[in-house]
């Protein structure tokens, strides 16, 4: 039976946009699939109608324009793009499942590519469930989608995601009530040796520092913050902290209904870990990846994995990562090749964007508090509701790892499929357990990796009870 | 405490089987360590639906329609145990359940099988044949059905809080449950069983096999041979909902927390336990036909687990013949089963030899010469 | 409080527990219910309230109803004009019987 398309990639990013380029360049029939109403991803979120408006948003600074040339090549490509088209499965011989507009259908091709992106990691920390707090992305995304922001906002946390959403909100007029940072600074001798590496790319540095200088000009800045709370019952009231380098700490409270969250993006692993990929515990960044070779083949035949989704590294590697996949797509499927002199300038670009992140990933490491938070009544699982102290009770009985735990105390069972405690019940099970936290394996993933309604499921036997 | 080596007993392997037979012996005095294998190997347990059933169990085998009931009764006993001893709750059901038929001829099938259950049991099993407006009137927004056979006997229970529970109340009795400890040798020392783990080696005068799919290499150390094979089973979890179904049918039951457990499915896949999507379709038309009111209520995970069959389907329990002491147990209704094995077959165990109602679990019916 | 700069879209009205709100065209509905002020979309017996956290669909804490649709993710909801929204009530179960 022929496939449906040559290739279908899910996510229309920058490593998405830019892989479908260079795959319908040469020729392959390609099908984009994106969840969002617009393509762009989250970085490039809402590029299009944005641009419309780009007097009116002018505060989403340059870097955010630059996607718009992207998305107008994407444009031109004559690739196929459905949008709100939710994926949930990949089955074999090579399919995925995917409902556009309540209706579920399955879709084959010759190869698949995710292209799935980051999402923020887990905050746990004390009262981050509680309405009114929100990720800096989520803040990001209101800012870009519907060029909204709140007044009165208390920033928590530290990363280059973290400086620019402040940025933002500062050129868009909205006033800040307080920014902790949480970052380790250039103390650290192994961020420092990651330094020389980093000036491949003295722009980039650059701005981080201009961003810096402004937001501790213009905003109630703190550094070196830990401890935090975020208290309030029904909403949050108000974030509590200890900051600076003195021993002991100071101790602060800013009053606020609004407090936004970062400790930086991890790739979204639920797809790829369902469909089978093998991955791997990376240690800097602290997260899993798909183990994929440089073109973002991956374990699986016939399943690449590009942009973020393999490895952080930011839009400009995420776009570069794009065509190389595009390219290798070219070459396995049609024998055809990209102009060497392309495809050397797009290696050379992700290069030196990866250069920078041995840097930017220590700066930025994340809070220790959030990784394993140690205040009994953190919620862990959001969905289930779960405490610190109750994951650790259920870890007391004795179980060998997270899938063992979930069994024991649910955390795990929700909606979010351990996307929001995943990567907290690891840490605290490979703590409890006196391991590194790398040869404590993951929570079992399975398909529907979105939740699908009984209906769109069945709707698929009615069809064709044997596909 | 994992560092002592002698124990009264040794269980190898931690799913409901060998929980169960471990919080039954630790009752009866014997210190017990579970030796269970890792996070990721295949369990079973993990992939229960959490029915508590006797209808249909055992209507070509009697004893095992004794052994299910006989297990459905005590049941209650074991549930008032665990939460006395570890404040646990199970959420245990016994309302009564349901089997739902989708054709007449089906229905009539089902009905002519358990009538004649009945009588072999003397009456003791009951049941009643519902149409479908009957069973409309007791599970409104019933679908497209020809009807569904209903027994008082049957109910359900959380499989998870039943783990956790066993586990916790063998940790009370000063048993221990050591994970990632796979067995990988089994002999007699003098009196007693000696286990090669890892981590060393155990003794005790008594040992249980109940490894699962594991028992089938562990089997020939006990001069036996546990012909099992996997079976699997898909099932799909939904959010939680309010409160619609009020008795579990065999393919459909809803927790305490309101999430709709769907299943299921006997597959032979060997040892793959992926979700696939024609069988998740398939169970999930056949939900919709059963209760078109789920229709819209959302899948948000999937499970398989691997059931752990034997020829007949019917348990294996057997003595070895050549460890005095060593014990080899299998089934694949680890939750109906619990009671019976915590009570009844964990007396037998600690007693050192099985009783005669359940000789004819022995796979000596299957006439296999041991290994 | 969250404030919108750019007002020159086109204005549309949902609805939240029957309350009219104004909504620009295209607008993901956590945003229009963030402008108000409704920062708790839905309440369960063990989450407690919540609402909006990720705006990109991992967290599921933006639930509402939407029309006659239960638990629907509210940041991956766009406005139209006449929708209906209500908190979404998590009415099952009661917790877990085993808190620690």
């Amino acid at each position: 039976m022929m496939p449906d398309y040559d290739v279908i990639i899910v996510g229309a990013g920058p490593a998405g946009m830019a892989t479908a380029i260079t795959a319908q360049q040469s020729g392959l029939s390609v099908l984009v699939l994106d969840d969002q109403p617009d393509h762009g991803g989250q970085v490039w979120r809402d590029i299009q109608q944005n641009h419309q408006h780009r007097q009116s948003r002018s505060f989403l600074g340059e870097d955010y324009w630059k996607g718009h040339q992207l998305a107008k090549a994407f444009h031109a490509s004559g690739a196929e793009i459905q949008h709100q088209a939710v994926v949930w499965q990949i089955a074999h011989p090579l399919s995925l499942s995917v409902t556009i507009a309540g209706i579920a259908q399955n879709l084959s091709a010759r190869a698949i590519v995710l292209a799935t992106g980051a999402y923020e990691r887990p905050v746990p920390l004390p009262g981050w469930h509680l309405p009114g707090v929100m990720t800096v992305g989520g803040a990001q995304t209101l800012l870009k989608a519907s060029a909204t922001g709140a007044d009165g906002a208390v920033f928590v946390g530290t990363g280059p995601l973290f400086y620019l959403t402040i940025t933002q909100y500062l050129d868009a007029g909205f006033s800040v009530a307080g920014v902790c940072d949480t970052g380790a600074g250039l103390g650290s001798p192994s961020t420092l040796l990651a330094l020389p590496l980093a000036l491949v790319q003295p722009k980039m540095l650059m701005k981080g520092l201009r961003w810096l200088r402004r937001i501790k000009a213009e905003t109630p800045y703190f550094a070196h913050v830990s401890d935090i709370q975020l208290e309030g019952q029904d909403h949050v009231e108000a974030v509590a902290f200890a900051h600076g380098k003195g021993r002991p700490k100071t101790k602060m409270r800013i009053p606020s209904s609004h407090v936004f969250l970062h400790q930086g993006v991890i790739p979204n692993v639920n797809l790829s870990m369902a469909s089978g990929l093998t991955h791997h515990w990376h240690h800097r960044q602290m997260c899993w990846h798909p183990i994929c070779d440089r073109h973002g083949a991956s374990s699986v035949e016939g399943i690449y994995v590009t942009g973020d989704a393999s490895g952080i590294a930011g839009s400009g590697a995420a776009v570069a990562s794009g065509h190389i996949t595009g390219a290798a797509l070219a070459k396995a499927l049609t024998g055809t090749t990209i102009p060497i002199t392309a495809l050397w300038r797009h290696r050379v670009k992700r290069l030196q964007h990866r250069a920078l992140r041995p840097f930017l990933d220590r700066l930025y490491a994340p809070l220790a508090e959030t990784l394993t938070p140690i205040d009994a009544n953190t919620i862990i699982c959001r969905c289930e509701g779960l405490t610190q102290a109750q994951v650790t009770a259920a870890m007391g009985l004795g179980v060998a790892g997270l899938n063992q735990l979930k069994a024991y105390c649910r955390a795990g069972m929700g909606r979010c499929q351990g996307r929001m405690c995943g990567l907290t019940v690891q840490a605290l099970l490979a703590d409890h357990h006196k391991i590194p936290i790398q040869d404590m394996p993951y929570y079992r993933l399975r398909p529907p990796v979105r939740p699908v309604t009984l209906a769109e499921l069945a709707a698929f036997h009615q069809a064709d009870p044997d596909i | 405490m994992e560092q002592q080596r002698n124990w009264d007993s040794i269980v190898v392997g931690g799913g409901l089987v060998g929980l169960a037979i471990a919080y039954g012996l630790g009752r009866l005095g014997r210190s017990c360590l579970v030796l269970d294998a890792g996070d990721l190997d295949f369990r079973a347990a993990r992939g229960n639906f959490g029915l508590v059933w006797v209808q249909g169990k055992g209507s070509g085998f009697p004893p095992y329609a004794d052994w299910s009931m006989s297990s459905s009764q005590s049941w209650p006993d074991l549930a008032a145990m665990l939460h006395e001893q570890t404040g646990a709750a199970l959420a245990l059901e016994q309302k009564g359940g349901l089997d739902v038929c989708l054709t007449e001829d089906e229905l009539s099938t089902r009905i002519a099988e358990l009538t004649t259950l009945s009588q072999h049991q003397n009456g003791r099993f009951q049941f009643q044949a519902l149409d479908r407006q009957a069973l409309a009137e007791i599970q409104p927004g019933i679908g497209e059905v020809a009807g569904a056979t209903w027994s008082p006997h049957d109910g359900h229970v959380s499989p998870l809080y039943l783990m956790r529970g066993l586990h916790d109340a063998i940790h009370h009795q000063s048993g221990y449950v050591k994970t990632s400890c796979p067995v990988t040798a089994i002999t007699q020392t003098g009196v007693d069983i000696q286990v090669t783990t890892p981590d060393g080696d155990f003794t005790a005068p008594r040992l249980v096999l109940a490894a699962g799919l594991g028992n089938r290499a562990l089997a020939p150390f006990l001069g036996l041979e546990q012909a099992i094979r996997p079976q699997r089973g898909q099932i799909m979890v939904t959010e939680k909902l309010p409160l619609q179904i009020r008795y579990p049918m065999v393919t459909l039951r809803q927790t305490a927390e309101g999430s709709i457990m769907i299943g299921d499915s006997h597959e032979d896949a060997g040892l793959d336990v992926s979700s696939t999507r024609p069988v998740m379709a398939e169970i999930a038309s056949r939900a919709q036909r059963i209760l078109p009111s789920l229709s819209d209520a959302k899948i948000i995970r999937s499970w398989a687990a691997l059931r752990v069959m034997s020829p007949d389907g019917y348990p294996i329990y057997d003595q070895s013949p050549n460890i005095a002491g060593a014990f080899a147990v299998t089934c694949h209704s680890g939750v109906t089963l619990a009671a019976a094995h915590a009570l009844d077959l964990a007396r037998c165990i600690h007693d050192g030899y099985l009783g005669p109602h359940l000789t004819a679990f022995s796979e000596r019916r299957f006439d296999v010469s041991p290994a | 409080m969250f404030r919108r700069l750019d007002t020159s879209l086109s204005e549309i009205t949902i609805f939240w527990e029957d309350r009219p709100l104004t909504a620009y065209q295209g607008e993901l509905v956590a945003s229009v219910l963030l402008r108000h002020g409704i920062s708790i979309t839905h309440h369960g017996p063990t989450t407690g309230s919540r609402g909006p956290y990720c705006m990109m669909g991992v967290c599921f804490d933006c639930l509402v109803d939407a029309d006659n649709r239960k638990a629907i993710q509210s940041c991956q909801l766009v406005a139209k004009d006449g929708l209906r929204l209500n908190r979404h009530l998590n009415l099952a179960g009661t917790g877990h019987p085993n808190d620690a």
